[in-house]
Order: structure tokens, then C-alpha cells, then sequence
């Protein structure tokens, strides 16, 4: 100690008198307490937009670990908060790490399982993991509310930590609730007085502790707060950043393509050929897709768009061929194959693309068939084919999410989707309408990561380029008719 | 019984709102007691002078000046140090502790220290909100850096660090011979 901290403790000694009387003690539960309490208000409250609904919770989590961390070494029930506080932001932190990745979409995939709930269905997946965390969530408060009413006790005091028992009750209930789904104002109403009584019972959490606080005793710590945090929330930043290079991408299972050629074959081709169908397109297809034309009695090709657009960049060029042939059974059927043409890949560095096709808007078919499609390309001379994995989505979609293969001989890919239908009044010539949205991503980093199909359902009707999406949309007018009538009524 | 009806029943001399009083504030005088006095046998006796004092002055305690706890901290912390300057005169050939505040300094001498305390306290008070609190958990509360590192949720370093800035700060607002 050298002459100045001499003066410094002497000058502490003398103390104006006035300043002395207004001289709050240092509260050592307040810090640890109201981050446990600004943690629980972030994680449980979320707002919606401008992505708070992600960053307020992972603050939150690092907020109410922190505030734990410091009580650790009090009591037991403090030790168990802390390690569930531990095990939840640890979750937490992966659950968002996730979210940067098409994850859910492998799950669902895995587990195909759906919860249903008042407000609609929820995959099984999303359903563990929302317990899962919340249990957590609410034993580490549980904890929190054992550990306060032992600080009251070692203080000589009668336990007053019903509020944060409060906190813990509504922490639990918060799973149920969400599990069951309840909507409109009964859910309005109910989710509003809990959260007034969650921030009612955390005010009251440190208001409860200003005589027995004293006795907290926080622990010593190796990694200060601000540096703990910074390494919590760096982690979850680098993670976004770093994930999606390895796993935004949605791969296709791709197999070398055989190819036919029968006699047989080159009848229907040559058929097909004097109805207008192109020949080139023909060569594309594998024996199994042409025989799906047999009996083909015209044929109409749509293109989309008719020219190549300048904001065109990454985005296929769609063609839908429109084939009648005829069915013993029903007199006749209508046959489609849409066509998608990427160009330049490998130029343009392709991420995720999606496409959906709403196949008959008016409901004008009596039965449509499943649609099927699959991806076809060469690389190093060698044909490959990969499946489409379509999915039906909102009743009228098909959809299907995939990546590019990266290096396409002459940098192209065709893409195809099948589909057939026979009309509800056989006989009378009938328009109707078909959609295909195509989209279209060229960057990795997405958060929270957003299946191109989940983007196209959720803007179907609009055409824009909203960074990081391409999104195009086109309306089909199409025709059905039978031998005799079609060439009449077809139109391009 | 909440604060302000303790308080006054114990304005009121009714004996019976002392231990409820004790009961309340104990954790409170201990915290404070604490770091003054490392003997456990000290503190207990301090405890109670801290409340026997207590039970004197409250009639004079006035809510309007400052909370219970700033005015029963101020008694607590007077009555640590009071106690702990008794156990170092009593220990004779022990050496004297370098934290506690010389005495005995003549009259010109204790007008320049008037003044130079004047001048630091202008000085704390000029400091940033966080620096004045650690300065008083350092200076005025005689907690150690353990503690007010564990309190704040900071490794001791960048306690000591903390604490070294804020004496560079008052050593240049006090200038002259504090200067380094």
C-alpha cells in the first residue's frame, strides 16, 4: 500500500455527512438476480420481427445462465438451476445453430409424425424439442425458487420466494398451452395475464430479497460475464455464419441414366414428332416418359417466358406440354410434362431451388394422377438422372426442394414433372388453369433457414426478386377436349 | 410487519419490534461487518453494538435523508472499524495495519487533510457511476477484490485493473504531489 491509498482509505473515513446517509450499500444478489430476471422476461416474451424473436431468447439464455452462474456454489437448488440453465442454453443454443440449416425438413423427412393442435398440425420433431427445452426452461426456475427460499432460511427468515414458484408454475404451463394450440382472443387472453403475472412474480423475485439478499454469497468466476457472454453469442454468430457453407445446400441422389431404343419407341417418337412435340425434347427423355405419351392425339407447348428475361440470372426457362391421348377407360386423358431448363450453372453459384406446380385450380379434373419428376444432366459425358422428391402442400401444390448438381457438362440441367388427369364432364371441351412458381437461391446464408418451397407457398401469386429470392410465377391457361375437338379448342 | 411499521414501532421504544429489526437487517450488518473484521468472534460482538446503536439513534432517523439500510449500513460500517481500531491497539507489538487511517496529526496538518478529502470525494463523485461504486466497495466498505469480483461477475484481474484506472483518474484530478 503507497501513500495514496492511504489517502483513499482516510478520505473514505471522511465522509461528508450527507453523502454518507444517502449511501446505498452494494446489493449482492441484484446483479446475478435481475439477470435471472431480464433472461426469463427476453426468453419467455419474443417479439416477432427484424429476427427478435431469435435474438432476444439467445440474450435471454446467456442473461439467466449468467445470473445462475453466480449463484452456483450457494445451495443445492442453486447448483441444479445452474446445471439445468447449462443443459438449456447448451439446447437452446443448438435449436438455433439448427435453424440455420434445413434440419427440420431432414426430420420431418425421418419423422413423419405430425402433432395436431387447435391451431393446426405441428411436426412430432418440433413437439420434443419445444418440451424438451421448456421442461428444462422451468426446472432450472424451479430450481431458482428452492435456492431463494434456502437463502431465506440460512438468513433466519421465513421463506418469501412464492413469485419465483409463480414463474416456475407458468414456465410449465407454457408447454401444454403451445401443445394444445389454443387460438384468437381465448388465446390472446390467457397468453396475456400469464405473461402479466410472470412479470408481476419477477419484480417481486428481487423486491423479495432486499433483507436476506445479504446473505448471498456469489461465486467467483474464471471467465468474466461480459467475456462469457461474448463467447455464448460469438459461438451461435460464427455457427450461423460457418453452417450454412456446408448444409444449405439439397443435394439429389444422382444415378447414371440407361437409356432404350426399341422400335416400338420410334413409332411413338416419330408420332409424336408429327404433332408438333420437338424433337430435341424427345432425345431428353427416357423410354419410360415418352410411353406415358402413347395414344397421343395433339399436343401444345407453352413457354415461359417466351424470351429470355434480363433479370432472367439463375432462374429456369419453363416449358408445359400439354398431351391428350387417348384411354380405353375414360375415352381420353390429358397428359403434361413441365419442363425446366437451368443455364449457366456452375457460372452462377446455385444454392437451393424450388418449384411448385398447382396442376388444376378450378377443380375441373375428375382424378389427377401423383406427379412425378426427376433432374437430368451430364457430367463428364455420363447422363445422370436424380428423382424429385414432390410433395403435396396446401391441397393444389406439388413441390419439390433440391440443389443443382455443381458442375453440369455445358453448365445446363433439365428438370421434368409429369402429371395426368381426366376431366370431370368426359366430352366437352374445358379451360382451366395450371400454375408453376419456380425460386431460386443464390447465397448460402439464410436465417432462419427457409425451404424455397416454403417461400413460393408463402407468396404464390407474386413475381420478385426479394434478396436472396428469385421468385417467378406463371399462370397456365390450358385445354381438355377429346379426338376431334382438341386441335379446335387447344390454344398456345 | 413491513419496513417503515418496524421502524416505527422501534421509534416508539417498543421492545418488541427489536428482534424482528435483528431478524431483517442481520444479513445486512454482517455483509457489511464482514471484510472490516476477519475474526468471526469480532463480528458477532459487533453485531450486536450495531444493533444496540441502532436502538439508540433511531429516534433520530429520519426516512427523508436516506433509506433504513444506507442508515443502518453507515452505523455498521462506523462500528466495524471503531472496533477493529480497538483490536489493533490492543495488539501491542503487532504491526500496525496499513488500510486503517492514521491519527494524531497536528492542527495545520489536519486542516491540508481536510481539504484533500474534500477535494477526493469531488473528485469520486466526478467518476462514472460503475468506477464510484467500486471505489466505494474498495475504499469505503473494505471489501476485498475477491469479493467485489465475485459481486460483479468479473475475475479478480480486471477488478485490480478496474481499480488501478480509477486511482490514475483521482490521482489526476487531485494533481499536485498525488500525481504519478
Amino acid at each position: 500500500m503507497d501513500d495514496f491509498d492511504r489517502l483513499l482509505y482516510e478520505g473514505a473515513e471522511q465522509i461528508p455527512v450527507d453523502a454518507a446517509s444517502a449511501l446505498e450499500p452494494p446489493k449482492p444478489w441484484k446483479g446475478p438476480l435481475n439477470r435471472i430476471c431480464l433472461g426469463l422476461v427476453l426468453i419467455t416474451i419474443t417479439l416477432n420481427f427484424l429476427g427478435l424473436d431469435q435474438i432476444l431468447p439467445a440474450i435471454g439464455t446467456v442473461l439467466l445462465w449468467l445470473g445462475l452462474r453466480s449463484l452456483r456454489r450457494e445451495n443445492s437448488a442453486f447448483r441444479f438451476a445452474y446445471v439445468c440453465a447449462t443443459l438449456y442454453a447448451v439446447l437452446c443454443f443448438a435449436a438455433l445453430l439448427a435453424m440455420a440449416t434445413p434440419l427440420d425438413k431432414w426430420l420431418a423427412e425421418v419423422i413423419s409424425m405430425e402433432w395436431n393442435t387447435m391451431d393446426g398440425t405441428m411436426p412430432f420433431h418440433t413437439v420434443v424439442r419445444m418440451g424438451v427445452l421448456q421442461t428444462m426452461l422451468a426446472l432450472s426456475v424451479a430450481g431458482l425458487w428452492q435456492g431463494l427460499k434456502e437463502v431465506f432460511r440460512s438468513a433466519g427468515q421465513e421463506p418469501r420466494a412464492g413469485a419465483a414458484g409463480g414463474v416456475a408454475i407458468v414456465e410449465f404451463l407454457l408447454f401444454p398451452l403451445a401443445c394444445i394450440g389454443v387460438s384468437g382472443w381465448l388465446s390472446a387472453g390467457i397468453v396475456l395475464i400469464i405473461y402479466l403475472v410472470l412479470l408481476w412474480n419477477l419484480y417481486k423475485i428481487s423486491r423479495s430479497l432486499d433483507e436476506a439478499g445479504y446473505a448471498l454469497k456469489p461465486a467467483p468466476v474464471r471467465i468474466s460475464d461480459g467475456k462469457a457472454a461474448a463467447c455464448w453469442l460469438g459461438v451461435l454468430l460464427a455457427g450461423v455464419l460457418i453452417l450454412p457453407l456446408g448444409f444449405s445446400s439439397l443435394p439429389v441422389p444422382a444415378e447414371p441414366m440407361e437409356y432404350g431404343d426399341s422400335s416400338a419407341q420410334t413409332e411413338l417418337q416419330e408420332h409424336l414428332i408429327d404433332l408438333g412435340f420437338p424433337e430435341e425434347v424427345l432425345q431428353e427423355l427416357s423410354e419410360e416418359d415418352i410411353a406415358r405419351l402413347s395414344g397421343a392425339y395433339g399436343v401444345t407447348l407453352k413457354n415461359w417466358p417466351p424470351t429470355a428475361a434480363e433479370d432472367w440470372d439463375g432462374m429456369p426457362l419453363v416449358s408445359l406440354f400439354e398431351v391428350p391421348v387417348s384411354d380405353p377407360e375414360y375415352g381420353y386423358r390429358m397428359v403434361y410434362l413441365a419442363r425446366f431448363v437451368w443455364e449457366d450453372v456452375g457460372r452462377i453459384p446455385y444454392y437451393t431451388e424450388g418449384i411448385a406446380v398447382a396442376a388444376d385450380y378450378h377443380d375441373t379434373f375428375a382424378w389427377l394422377t401423383y406427379m412425378d419428376g426427376h433432374l437430368a444432366w451430364t457430367e463428364d459425358r455420363t447422363a445422370y438422372t436424380a428423382p424429385l422428391d414432390l410433395q403435396v402442400r396446401e391441397w393444389k401444390y406439388y413441390t419439390a426442394d433440391f440443389s443443382l448438381p455443381k458442375h453440369p457438362d455445358g453448365g445446363v440441367v433439365y428438370g421434368y414433372v409429369f402429371w395426368s388427369g381426366v376431366p370431370s364432364i368426359p366430352g366437352i371441351p374445358t379451360y382451366f388453369n395450371a400454375a408453376v412458381t419456380v425460386a431460386h437461391r443464390e447465397i448460402p446464408w439464410l436465417y432462419p433457414y427457409e425451404l424455397p418451397s416454403d417461400r413460393v407457398l408463402q407468396y404464390p401469386w407474386q413475381e420478385h426478386i426479394s434478396h436472396p429470392w428469385h421468385t417467378f410465377y406463371h399462370m397456365y391457361l390450358l385445354t381438355s377436349a377429346q379426338e376431334g375437338e382438341y386441335e379446335q379448342y387447344a390454344r398456345d | 410487519m413491513d419496513h417503515s411499521e418496524l421502524i416505527r414501532a422501534m421509534q416508539e421504544r417498543r421492545k418488541e419490534a427489536l428482534p424482528q429489526f435483528q431478524t431483517a437487517f442481520a444479513p445486512l450488518v454482517k455483509y457489511i461487518v464482514a471484510p472490516i473484521l476477519p475474526d468471526e468472534r469480532d463480528r458477532e460482538e459487533c453485531l450486536s453494538d450495531v444493533f444496540l446503536r441502532a436502538w439508540d439513534a433511531i429516534p433520530d432517523y429520519d426516512p427523508s435523508k436516506g433509506t433504513i439500510t444506507a442508515w443502518l449500513g453507515t452505523i455498521a460500517r462506523n462500528t466495524a472499524l471503531n472496533r477493529r481500531r480497538g483490536v489493533e491497539r490492543r495488539r501491542e507489538d503487532g504491526p500496525p495495519d496499513e488500510a486503517m487511517p492514521a491519527s494524531g496529526d497536528g492542527p495545520e496538518e489536519a486542516a491540508l487533510k481536510a481539504e484533500t478529502v474534500r477535494s477526493l470525494w469531488r473528485a469520486v463523485y466526478s467518476l462514472p457511476r460503475r468506477d464510484r461504486d467500486l471505489f466505494l466497495r474498495k475504499y469505503y466498505y473494505y471489501q476485498s477484490t475477491a469479493q467485489i469480483a465475485a459481486e460483479m461477475g468479473c475475475t479478480e484481474r480486471a477488478v485490480e485493473g478496474k481499480l488501478y484506472r480509477i486511482r490514475k483518474r483521482l490521482q489526476d484530478k487531485l494533481g499536485g504531489v498525488y500525481r504519478g
